[in-house]
């Protein structure tokens, strides 16, 4: 496959054709049109999101949400709390996937009508409304209130959360115009449990909960038709509520307005209007709350809302192995789209035919493209969902699509078979979430058993170094106990745990079938440059934030190896497993996809003692639309598909990709295992390799060095033995011999040491004449005391 | 440390090459470069040079030791391969070149000045292979050499600094001892006695200024230091003029009169934050040159601060700091552009880490101050160090008529005996037998300059190396070698640069003003350019370029560029992992070839350089849609849209 020499600072074949994966240049790009970041045609945007009122009045896991004339709300999905409302404007493009900006997250605009302080937004059985998390992040306490998810109908949606764990509360967030004044309104609908005795079925709330609804200071005014005013500061919040059953009222308590539910309410449907104003308009809004928009019909989904499609030809052989075993193949992104939507690929799989495939965006969207077929002469793309909270992970079960970002795993049912995401369901959302701009969620793998595995970064600060610090800038965000995480989540989405920690940006992860997990990391603080980690559930990964504890981080567990900046990886994307002979020669290993230099890896393991493992990484030298950082295998042609984005630092091309590698049945040239023996290495190769070419040790060359890992960012390449000493060191390779089945080369190598990491470089023949130049990089935790034959 | 020794001069071009690229190291400190040979007009210099570069302007010596004229050089070494493969090398050159690699001529041609001329495909061996260049400079004009090579995995770039070995050559090392020689006769100020034809920049260099020095020194060490110079600092070039029983005496004598000499105006003694003052200790990287601030003449490389208090008079040191260069030009501690605040703040932590000394006051006996008058102008002190309105009344032997044998006496004498008159000076063995090689020449090498001579000499003397390839920011001396326009490098060296390329860093580049000019064009001419930037003239089309420039610096369907460059007043969107320099600036500040070897693969230059590498082996673009995708216009573009510098059109 490969028979590329590759030097240091590029390592990619030859052969890209002319226009590698597009065939036209986006149309809005060549006018030089900015992207649509904020959708006027979709009910809401997920995102750490501010209001202004009262002083850093924050939802980390916020829906700003659309209400019809030019209003909006603020719903905050971790405290079940409708923050705030306001007219005159929706949220600004600030943060990271909307104009790039390191520390500020989206900040409403417009005109702030009444606000719910930080905290729950639900009071449950004891009244209380008080933060019991350790940490004011992730959800409040599911007892007390849990969300469920959120439903979408044209530009209605519909709030679902259930209250001391038994009854559902459906509530749609609107908003009512009258005489120039703008009401905001919530129609909430209440459903208890409902419990039998004898033959009497009845449905009545078990203990009691209160909603807030305001926080607002001044005097108060609590009249019998359900009407609360605040008057304050030359303003008046008016609160009323319509359809009260009985045991609900409004409650002005210290300070908040509340929907309170005695034990014993009743279900139904309440109507609920907040308005504030000036005294002298108030009177209108007497009874305002009964004009609320009555709650759609949810159950059936709503009218399909993108009823365009973008299509468009791939491009067949955009690269190859110079042995002409793997070509790239390109699936061209629907950059250029009627909406205006910027499309950076986070996530990919498949749908079981294998005919389709979903693709979610770090920019909020899901996508999906039809035509995956040999030729990709007939691509169509069209869009599931939008709105999404910074997704870079995706997996489809059972037909059904999942996503992993900030929020957590949620997951998407198309009611009506119109090929939209009718509910956008919270199947765990329980990880915490800060403000901080780099609390990157990525990947989202499955095992066998159909656990979950993704993982969170740590809130690198602005800059790279260090984190969560907060006086430099709030936006850098806290470390939470779930920064530099892996999680797993069980296949109901009930079950939520970390089992591994001790990561800085792991931009993707592998789950083999057997459910072993490995991890790539970005080099930065603590991360010496990107290393595979393999994770055995015990281990700490290295990097140690405020919150490590002591034994964690010295429970460090080096990784399998290690992967040099400057031309092996700077920046990791996932690993995946080659899952069968299909795909040539290489069923059972490892690849390791490389963001930062848009480069596929066939990593190369040995078992040391104590049941560790050091392992060589050699490159597939095919080019990429983008960067390689998302990596699956298609159901029914075999082949490995992979997307990618280009947001942080990286060679890739384009801003997004999403290729094909094809493995074509040619014979494959190509190092196909690395062992480290007792006086040098092991090297089996993929064909017979011809004898004097091999055994010229002028066609070998090496080289070594080490890491310093620190908490300053990245390590320079020092010398093995003597770390003061920067660079790397020549090896001196004596002989090279070639076993009798010419497959398995074995160099001799004077005075071998432990080394972070061994370069490789060959220039060779075949047995048949084919060149083959190759070069690796391996990591020396061991070296065995005898020489293994194999 | 201006009479490095032979061998640690080699060491400390062995560091400064082994710092470079970074790629690869060989594990030995060994010397690298190549042995380069420079004849004209029947005479010859051998000296040990980075690679096959050189550029003589018209009508200037090839080096100080050969004169001006039409020239011949060689470049004589070994060139080490990875593997064995096959290269191509190219030349940009005026004149003939001819270069060898083992038998095989790889290029043998007449020169096209900027444009390259490609020679033949040689195979290299693993491991060294004989290097041979040889140059015939033209008649007339300017001659330069700048050679290349590349093959499938090596773009276009100078061979590998690392992999350069000198040709072994005991002309070389004799050639070395009388370059050195040179040096001290300029360093230790000899021509200031001993007159001495001009033409070495050096020189002309000064001493430290009598004007006011009472108001900056501290009488008791004055007397110290004029007493015993080299026990207060080992590697002082500043003589011992006293002997014997009266050097006692007349030191006081000298001290007296000298700290009788106030100043203008009281130097205010403004308290400082000595924990602030170390933090900047740390962050200008002042244990570079200096150690910690505690350690004490353990390092001779280093200069001791033990003695702050014992030496400025209070006030002084602040003084001082803010501006090193007031009372002495030529001065190798260079201006860090210190604020008050900062300059107090570094001065009281120095004055609180060193030794505390008692205030002593000035002598007042008049006769004391009128005996140390007149032993002043009397001694030589006025030679170096100026005084107004006093005249050195002190002459010796001109340069010319101190023939080869007279290098064993006086000054130089291996034993100075107590009752000499002749300075005496801390020169190590090695040190007069430089002078002594040196004295054996014509001398004629004193009335030539060359600014590549001085800037190799030079960047020694200051120690550029102990932050360039040192610190993170800090690009390696030789990188920058051919990298900056002369113009901007003489700016940013001397201090007068408008703007810090690299903000985020809290370290600062210092000033060198009396050096900056001549080491901005011995950098550039080191590499093989002109110590004026050379013609660049805009393209045809120059305005589609532009457009394209302007799309592949921006985000839309371009390389993103402005993710982590600056683009004048307008930020870089996303910087994760290192910031980049603002590209507003770039045109003012690189040599255009730099640009586009750094712009085609910027690790193979700084292999931990976070800039992506965006082009194939081929040197192809991966934006097939901007110019075609070839590889020099994409690059050609992105350069003529950075010409527009302040006006560069916003990036999108």
């Amino acid at each position: 496959m490969f028979a590329q020499l590759s030097p240091a600072w590029r390592r990619t074949a030859l052969a890209v054709a002319t226009a590698a994966g597009f065939t036209a240049l986006p149309a809005f790009a060549q006018k030089g049109a900015t992207y649509r970041m904020m959708q006027d045609d979709f009910p809401f945007q997920a995102a750490c999101i501010g209001v202004n009122i009262p002083t850093n009045n924050v939802a980390y896991k916020g829906y700003a949400i659309r209400v019809g004339n030019d209003a909006a709300v603020l719903w905050d999905t971790d405290t079940l709390r409708l923050v705030a409302g306001w007219t005159g404007g929706f949220v600004d493009t600030h943060g990271v996937v909307f104009d790039g900006n390191h520390g500020k997250h989206p900040q409403m605009i417009g005109d702030q009508k009444f606000a719910v302080g930080f905290g729950p937004g639900v009071a449950g059985a004891n009244g209380s409304y008080a933060d019991t998390r350790p940490e004011p992040y992730g959800p409040i306490d599911k007892s007390v209130a849990h969300w469920q998810g959120v439903h979408v109908n044209g530009m209605n949606v519909l709030l679902n959360y259930t209250v001391n764990g038994n009854t559902l509360i459906s509530e749609q967030p609107g908003s009512v115009a009258t005489e120039g004044q703008i009401a905001f309104t919530r129609t909430i609908k209440v459903e208890p449990p409902t419990s039998r005795f004898l033959f009497f079925k009845s449905s009545k709330t078990k203990a009691p909960f209160s909603l807030a609804l305001a926080d607002a200071e001044g005097a108060v005014k609590v009249t019998a038709d359900n009407s609360v005013t605040i008057a304050g500061n030359g303003k008046v919040t008016v609160v009323t509520a319509a359809n009260l059953p009985q045991g609900a009222s409004l409650a002005a308590e210290g300070g908040r307005v509340s929907l309170k539910f005695a034990t014993g309410t009743k279900g139904g449907t309440i109507k609920v209007a907040i308005w504030t104003g000036a005294e002298a308009d108030s009177s209108k809004f007497a009874g305002i709350a009964a004009q609320a928009p009555d709650l759609a019909d949810y159950s059936k989904g709503g009218p399909k809302r993108w009823t365009e499609t973008v299509k468009l030809q791939g491009k067949l052989n955009t690269s190859a192995t110079p042995d002409g075993a793997y070509v790239t193949d390109s699936i061209t992104a629907p950059e250029d789209n009627p909406w205006k939507r910027r499309v950076r690929f986070g996530g990919m799989d498949f749908f079981a035919d294998g005919k389709r495939a979903a693709l979610c965006t770090h920019d909020g969207d899901i996508w999906i493209v039809s035509g995956l077929d040999s030729t990709l002469e007939q691509l169509e793309w069209s869009r599931f969902a939008s709105g999404l909270y910074e997704p870079l992970g995706l997996q489809i079960v059972d037909g059904q699509i999942y996503v992993s970002g900030r929020e957590g795993i949620t997951r998407f049912t198309d009611f009506n078979n119109d090929g939209e995401a009718d509910y956008y369901e919270a199947f765990n959302h329980d990880i915490m979430s800060t403000r901080g701009f780099h609390e990157f969620v990525f990947d989202l793998q499955r095992d066998a058993a159909g656990n979950f595995y993704y993982a969170k970064a740590n809130p690198v600060n602005g800059g790279g170094r260090g984190f969560g610090d907060e006086k430099a800038s709030r936006g850098n965000g806290t470390v939470c106990s779930h920064a530099g995480c892996l999680f797993k989540v069980s296949p109901d989405g009930k079950k939520f745990e970390v089992v591994a920690r001790g990561f800085r940006a792991p931009n993707g992860i592998g789950v083999r079938a057997d459910g072993q997990i490995t991890t790539g990391d970005n080099e930065g603080t603590w991360v010496p440059t990107s290393p595979i980690n393999w994770v055995d559930g015990k281990t700490f990964h290295g990097v140690i934030n405020n919150l490590t504890p002591k034994a964690a981080a010295e429970a460090y567990a080096p990784p399998i190896m290690w992967l040099s900046h400057a031309d092996f990886c700077n920046s990791n994307g996932g690993q995946t497993w080659v899952p069968n002979d299909n795909w040539g020669p290489f069923k059972g290993e490892m690849l390791y996809e490389s963001y930062g230099k848009s480069s596929l890896y066939l990593v190369m393991r040995q078992d040391i003692s104590n049941g560790r493992q050091q392992a060589a990484a050699v490159k597939f030298p095919l080019k990429f639309t983008s960067s390689v950082m998302r990596a699956r295998w298609h159901p029914t042609d075999g082949q490995l598909y992979i997307a990618g984005l280009s947001e942080w630092q990286s060679n890739a091309a384009r801003i997004t990709g999403f290729d094909r590698v094809r493995y074509t049945g040619k014979p494959v040239y190509s190092v196909r295992g690395v062992k480290v023996v007792k006086d040098g290495v092991q090297l089996s190769f993929t064909q017979p390799l011809d004898p004097a070419s091999v055994e010229d040790v002028q066609n070998w060359s090496g080289k070594r060095w080490n890491y310093i890992r620190s908490e300053t960012y990245g390590s320079p390449e020092v010398n093995v033995g003597n770390s003061e000493k920067k660079g790397r060191e020549t090896i001196d390779i004596t002989a090279a011999k070639l076993s009798a089945d010419g497959k398995t080369v074995t160099l001799k190598i004077a005075d071998l040491k432990l080394a972070n990491n061994q370069s490789l470089k060959w220039s060779l023949k075949a047995k048949d004449g084919t060149p083959v130049a190759q070069d690796i990089q391996h990591t020396i935790h061991e070296i065995p005391s005898a020489n293994a034959l194999n | 440390m201006p009479a490095l020794n032979l061998l640690r001069r080699c060491a400390a071009l062995t560091v400064w090459l082994a710092t470079g690229t970074g790629a690869t190291l060989a594990a030995e400190s060994e010397v690298r470069g190549l042995t380069l040979t420079v004849a004209s007009g029947g005479k010859s210099d051998v000296s040990l040079a980075p690679n096959v570069w050189l550029h003589v302007p018209a009508g200037q010596p090839a080096t100080p030791f050969v004169a001006p004229g039409k020239f011949t050089a060689a470049w004589a070494g070994t060139l080490s391969a990875e593997l064995r493969a096959d290269f191509t090398f190219h030349g940009e050159f005026t004149g003939h070149l001819k270069v060898t690699v083992g038998e095989t001529v790889a290029l043998d041609a007449e020169g096209t000045g900027d444009q390259p001329v490609q020679g033949k495909t040689v195979r290299l061996n693993k491991g060294t292979n004989q290097l041979l260049a040889e140059y015939t400079a033209p008649e007339n004009g300017e001659a330069f050499v700048r050679l290349f090579w590349s093959n499938s995995e090596t773009p276009y770039n100078p061979l590998p600094l690392t992999e350069l070995r000198p040709a072994d050559s005991a002309e070389l090392q004799a050639s070395q001892l009388r370059h050195q020689g040179r040096d001290l006769w300029a360093e230790a100020r000899c021509a200031k006695c001993h007159i001495t034809p001009g033409g070495m920049a050096e020189l002309t260099m000064d001493a430290p200024s009598f004007n006011g020095l009472g108001t900056r020194r501290n009488p008791a060490w004055l007397a110290q230091w004029i007493e015993q110079p080299a026990v207060l600092r080992p590697s002082s070039l500043m003589p011992k003029l006293f002997h014997g029983t009266e050097a006692k005496g007349d030191s006081a004598a000298v001290a007296a009169f000298l700290a009788s000499l106030q100043g203008p105006t009281p130097l205010a003694v403004t308290p400082g934050d000595a924990a602030v003052g170390q933090a900047l200790f740390e962050k200008l990287h002042c244990g570079a040159c200096h150690g910690s601030p505690d350690s004490g003449e353990a390092q001779p490389q280093q200069l001791s601060l033990q003695r702050v208090n014992a030496k400025f008079a209070p006030g002084a040191l602040a003084a001082f700091l803010q501006r090193p260069e007031a009372h002495y030009a030529w001065i190798r501690m260079p201006n860090f552009k210190l604020t008050p605040a900062e300059a107090q703040n570094l001065a009281e932590f120095l004055s609180a880490a060193a030794t505390k000394t008692e205030a002593t006051s000035a002598p007042a006996d008049a006769a004391l101050i009128a005996q140390g008058k007149k032993l002043v102008t009397s001694s030589g002190c006025l030679n170096c160090h100026p005084l107004d309105g006093m005249k050195s009344e002190l002459t010796a032997k001109p340069l010319v008529d101190l023939t080869a044998d007279k290098w064993t006496a006086g000054c130089l004498a291996d034993t100075p005996t107590d009752n000499s008159k002749a300075p005496a000076y801390a020169f190590t063995a090695a040190q007069r037998t430089a002078l002594r090689a040196f004295a054996a020449t014509d001398r004629t090498a004193l009335t030539r300059h060359t600014a590549a001579d001085f800037t190799t000499r030079q960047s020694e003397h200051l120690n550029c190396r102990a932050c360039h390839g040192q610190h993170e920011g800090f690009p390696t001396y030789e990188l920058l070698l051919g990298k900056l326009k002369p113009e901007w490098a003489a700016q940013f060296i001397g201090g007068t640069a408008k703007l810090k390329p690299r903000p985020w860093l809290e370290s600062r580049m210092p000033a060198f003003p009396a050096y900056a000019q001549n080491l901005a064009a011995g950098l550039a001419q080191i590499h093989g350019f002109g110590p004026t930037s050379g013609a660049d003239p805009k393209p045809a089309a120059a305005e589609d370029l532009v457009k394209s420039g302007h799309k592949l610096v921006g985000s839309q369907g371009g390389l993103q560029c402005i993710s982590c460059h600056p683009v004048n007043d307008l930020g870089a969107t996303q910087v994760f992992e290192a910031p980049g320099i603002n590209l507003g600036y770039s045109f003012d500040r690189l040599q255009p070839s730099f640009f586009r070897r750094w712009l085609r693969a910027p690790t193979a230059l700084q292999a931990d350089s976070k800039m992506p590498v965006y082009f194939d082996e081929e040197g192809r673009s991966p934006l097939p849609d901007i110019e075609g995708g070839d590889g020099p216009k994409t690059i050609q573009a992105v350069w003529e849209y950075l010409r527009l510098g302040p006006q560069m059109p916003k990036p999108e």
